[in-house]
């Protein structure tokens, strides 16, 4: 390569570097950015593929003015050769960010932003471009166009130019481009996006000579149909599909993306504008069906005015004819349905203080309307007609709107709702979480929260089938595929993913958890799920925080049964808890081949609760027991008794013996070598009080001979 | 014996002056007072010998004399500072079991509190729900592009012929129009919930809570909005913060805003002291999140009259504004749902 004066040996791999093209050049001990740090680095000679390289031919991303390093930047022509590119190109320029809402295509371009500033910058006016009307010159080339489906395409403008050069634009025009995130192509498909750019209708470019017959049309695609975009991937048509084709076959998808074979390229001579108008819904639909995003159908799927095409097209053969050269040699086609007027809104101000709370001076949000091209007419109630690039405006609050916007929502006072305060029913279920929340953390468990949604291997893990979940019909992986059945899985694995660092664990987690219904939602249900984990078993301990929370929480009745039917793989022998005749939840060790799926090594104890069979139970009871006033006598008693009976069957056989038998409090179980086989000892104290005496002995070791007379008999025990 | 207490009361206090520090005052007080030998019990020990009238009087003095020494006593090992023990104070403390609530929930709570103190109650709606109420109902009827704002996570089932699939609800908003059906006016509640997006990355989880604000009374204005707004961004974030409007679009909600609040650590001004741009916001202000005046298509899908019925409401993230807060500079929203405990006891 040569920059005028010398000629410099350097090795390019760009796939779209041409003998004859100007491109920007870096000589050795050049600052370029460095595309991964986004810091910078230093150009030193190095060998090529055996080839000493002495300098570098750049992309605009290694000059820092572009994003693009699909392949080298080509310059125009006419750029002198060896100048200094910041000489050349006007790199300090001053870049808006405007983020603009769906609801306001029209302000998705340079002009309509200037257009909304116009509006709402005091004093501020709007200069519009004059453009030269088209006007054709020298031999009129055929073309049809035609538009079948003129619902889906309400407007479609075409005309043809001939004789022009396609080449790289001038600087001007691509450094507007790569400012506003574009990648420049040549200057014909450059100026399609200037404009669009400009006035916020996208614009399309084919090269005539690939129409065939010299037809555009505007149909469905048929059945079978495919098309290779620019994006040099092919797309199969369906049949709702809107496209622009020529007597063959599709060229383009409409508002969407145009197709490889009909894009102008540096041999074209002869290229056909569209400026069109396509309906959102059908844009959008082959847009996401297609997976395929554009410019133009983001912009086509907010719904834009028809008028608007006009302008853009006029703009267009201006600067084709300036940048590119070449005649018009067609009519511009304009295929359109009649123009859809702006609804006129029947308004009465009064709605803009109902809205907003302060008084807006009527003359005041008029002006504010006419600034915006609104038309307003009538006296005491409005008529309020928007300007055609409005079609956002369809009601009365939706003027509400314009007049806030324009009269400043920081002008508002802030001030509380006035009016009755709803008194209602606590949720008592979000009572019951923080009652729970609360005693627990007070009983130094931690707090988990963990993802509603799970995988389906964690399910596994516990033994359950997927089946019983609801499944993501899109998750966003495999790792949240199923919302969970159950809390315990999640548990299991925060506890397993701790273990290393905390042999000991309390842990608890409050949540939904969710059943499939058919035909409906599904079940939605509020449990709680806690853990205990130490070296050695906690199962008492977990016992007597379920119990003793319970307790806390007014539940009476409270029972643990043996729940031989919750034997499995997954749970060792464990407890139902149980009020009555509901079941409210289950307690018991996890089994240790489960545990050793979660890295545990050590005994785990997991509790389940139902809220929702807890609420009506947990009522916090206020009652006041009378203080004793007499002393309480306290005997202790040890039994050896046949191992199968039950802690349980042992206290209700002393209970009930006489009225001054108070409490029998559990002491200790064992079984041991030195008791007979089958055998085990219980220990117990009983404590006896009267409401209007202090107790004999006498009367004591009475009652407590019965006590052991009962269990003699009831249970073969021998009293020890 | 009348004598010797009132000589023995004085020799003690003038060593109970004379005492240099601590160790010398307990000398004086086991020589006085001790319990064997103390002078004073030596003392006492001759009153039983005395006629009974003399025994009164001396054992009354006794005492007097008895009081009068611990007092100087202690007076004087108060000049000293702290009283001498081998109870090594500096020694650990024996540490209760120490729960701790989840961030999330303290945020909750907190924001809960907030709201409760201007009448709003705390309702819970479906955390899956029909698309109707997550989006037909809320004015955005189906293929609207506005539903592509919330990347939606749809059930694997056969959807309804009326309501359409069920969703995990992107947003709170599904629970305006469920608590205007139960027909209950006037409204003034905030929901907050469990919330799925299809997003994970530093600042997402595909899960999250949103807390949604919502009033239904006649005669609610855009100004009770600010209000509320405003009591809500001082009281959970501090007096002196500020907050901004900017006009913004939803489709439920008309007219519709967010707003911001401006940066606690650069002050809103986007610029440290030092000049350089402040990392946490840019440009002096967080967005907090939107709002607005419920749209009347809204109020008409929970059966509301909008000739009558004004509202508004609002949805923001738990998380979010609590991270914005709490100036914990946690890097990674993910780490409040990954469970450490190395993190989760921090709090």
């Amino acid at each position: 390569m040569t920059d005028g004066k010398i000629e410099h040996e350097v090795v390019c791999g760009a796939p779209n570097i041409e003998v004859g093209q100007i491109v920007p050049f870096a000589p050795l001990g050049a600052t370029l950015r460095d595309m991964k740090t986004g810091g910078s680095w230093t150009l030193t000679a190095a060998k090529i593929r055996g080839v000493e390289s002495r300098g570098m031919l750049c992309a605009t991303d290694e000059l820092g003015v572009g994003d693009d390093h699909s392949g080298i930047w080509v310059l125009p022509s006419g750029t002198p050769l060896g100048a200094a590119l910041e000489k050349v190109y006007p790199a300090d320029d001053v870049i808006f960010h405007v983020e603009v809402t769906g609801n306001r295509p029209d302000c998705m371009s340079v002009f309509g932003t200037a257009r909304e500033a116009a509006a709402v910058v005091p004093k501020a006016k709007l200069q519009q471009q004059k453009v030269v009307p088209p006007k054709m010159q020298g031999t009129e080339v055929p073309l049809t166009v035609k538009v079948a489906e003129s619902r889906l395409c309400p407007r479609y403008q075409a005309v043809v130019i001939d004789g022009v050069r396609v080449g790289p634009s001038p600087l001007w025009l691509q450094q507007r481009l790569i400012s506003a995130g574009n990648r420049p192509i040549n200057n014909v498909v450059d100026i399609t996006n200037y404009i669009r750019l400009e006035y916020g209708n996208p614009l399309h470019v084919f090269d005539y000579r690939a129409l065939a017959g010299n037809a555009i049309v505007v149909r469905r695609a048929k059945a079978g149909e495919k098309l290779t975009a620019l994006d040099e991937k092919t797309y199969p048509l369906a049949v709702t599909d809107l496209v622009i084709a020529d007597a063959k076959k599709p060229v383009a998808i409409a508002g969407v993306m145009g197709g490889q074979d009909s894009a102008a390229t540096a041999a074209t001579t002869t290229i056909v504008y569209e400026v069109a108008n396509f309906d959102p819904v059908a844009v959008r639909k082959t847009s996401r069906r297609l997976a395929l995003l554009s410019e133009s159908s983001l912009l086509f799927e907010k719904g834009l005015p028809p008028q608007a095409t006009d302008a853009a097209l006029r703009r267009a053969l201006e600067l084709t004819l300036q940048i590119c050269g070449g005649h018009i040699v067609s009519p511009v086609y304009d295929v359109k349905r009649p123009l859809p007027r702006p609804k006129t809104v029947p308004f009465d101000p009064v709605q803009i203080t109902r809205t907003l709370g302060v008084t807006v001076a009527r003359a005041a949000a008029k002006t504010m309307l006419q600034r915006l091209g609104f038309v307003v007419a009538g006296a005491k109630t409005w008529r309020v007609t928007p300007p055609w690039w409005r079609s956002d405006v369809l009601a009365a609050h939706d003027v509400v709107e314009e007049v806030s916007r324009l009269y400043g929502y920081h002008r508002l006072p802030a001030q509380l709702p006035a009016g009755r305060i709803p008194v209602r029913q606590p949720d008592i279920l979000l009572g019951l979480q923080t009652r729970i929340r609360d005693w627990l953390i007070g009983q130094g468990f931690t707090e988990i929260q963990s993802y509603s949604l799970v995988s389906g291997k964690l399910l596994e893990l516990i033994g359950l089938p997927t089946a019983v979940a609801l499944r993501v019909a899109n998750p966003l992986s495999a790792e949240f595929e199923y919302l969970r059945p159950t809390l315990s899985a999640s548990l299991l694995s925060v506890a397993g993913q701790n273990i290393k660092r905390f042999a000991r664990q309390r842990l608890f987690e409050l949540a939904n958890i969710y059943h499939p219904k058919s035909g409906g939602l599904p079940d939605e249900l509020p449990m709680l799920a806690l853990a205990m984990t130490d070296r050695t078993d906690d199962f008492f301990a977990a016992k007597g925080v379920v119990e003793m929370m319970l307790l806390q929480l007014g539940v009476r009745g409270l029972r643990f049964v043996p729940d031989a039917a919750g034997i499995n793989e997954f749970w060792q022998p464990r407890a139902q808890i149980s009020v009555g005749s509901t079941t409210i939840g289950r307690l018991g060790p996890v089994t240790p081949q489960v545990l050793e799926r979660f890295g545990i090594r050590q005994p785990l104890i997991l509790c389940g609760l139902d809220l929702t069979a807890l609420v009506p139970l947990a009522h916090p009871v206020l009652e006041y027991r009378q203080i004793p006033s007499f002393p309480v006598s306290e005997q202790d008693l040890a039994a050896v008794l046949d191992a199968k009976i039950s802690w349980q069957q042992f206290r209700s056989a002393i209970v009930g013996i006489h009225p001054l038998v108070r409490q029998v409090t559990f002491l200790s179980a064992y079984r041991d070598a030195k008791l007979p086989p089958g055998k085990k000892s219980i220990a117990c104290r009983i404590e006896f009080r009267a409401d209007d005496r202090t107790l004999s002995s006498g009367e004591v070791d009475g009652i407590l001979g019965k006590v052991k007379e009962k269990l003699q008999q009831q249970f073969a025990a021998t009293i020890r | 014996m009348e004598q010797a207490l009132q000589q023995l009361r004085q020799d003690a206090e003038a060593r109970v002056a004379a005492a240099r520090d601590a160790a010398a005052l307990r000398q004086v007080e086991i020589e006085y007072l001790g319990r064997g030998d103390g002078k004073l019990t030596v003392l006492l020990a001759g009153l039983p010998g005395l006629p009974l009238e003399q025994r009164k009087s001396a054992g009354q003095l006794a005492n007097e004399v008895k009081a009068a020494i611990i007092t100087r006593l202690n007076e004087r090992r108060a000049t000293f500072g702290q009283a001498e023990s081998d109870l090594d104070v500096t020694q650990p403390g024996i540490a209760p079991q120490v729960g701790h609530r989840h961030l999330v929930t303290q945020a909750i709570d907190e924001i809960t509190a907030i709201f409760e103190r201007i009448g709003f109650q705390r309702s819970r709606h479906s955390e899956v729900d029909w698309e109707h109420y997550a989006f037909a109902a809320l004015n955005m009827p189906a293929d609207h592009p506005a539903r592509d704002e919330w990347e939606t996570f749809f059930v694997d089932a056969e959807p309804h012929s009326k309501l359409g699939r069920r969703v995990l609800t992107p947003h709170t908003s599904n629970g305006q129009v469920r608590e205007m059906e139960q027909r209950r006016l006037p409204i003034r509640m905030v929901n907050i919930g469990k919330c799925y997006r299809r997003q994970i990355d530093v600042s997402h989880v595909p899960m999250f809570y949103q807390f949604e604000g919502l009033v239904v009374d006649e005669g609610i204005t855009m100004a009770h909005l600010v209000g509320t707004l405003d009591y809500f961004a001082k009281a959970f974030f501090g007096p002196d913060r500020k907050i901004r409007i900017r006009p913004y679009h939803f489709q439920f909600t008309e007219p519709s805003i967010e707003i911001d609040i401006n940066c606690a650590v650069c002050g809103g001004r986007g610029q440290l002291a030092d000049g350089k741009i402040c990392r946490l916001c840019k440009q002096g202000w967080l967005e907090l999140g939107g709002a607005g005046m419920v749209h009347p298509n809204v109020l008409k899908a929970g059966k509301v009259d909008p000739k009558k019925y004004s509202g508004f409401a609002f949805g923001w993230g738990v998380e979010r504004c609590f991270l914005m807060k709490s100036g914990l500079q946690i890097p990674d929203i993910r780490m409040l749902y990954e469970n450490d405990l190395r993190f989760l006891q921090q709090f």
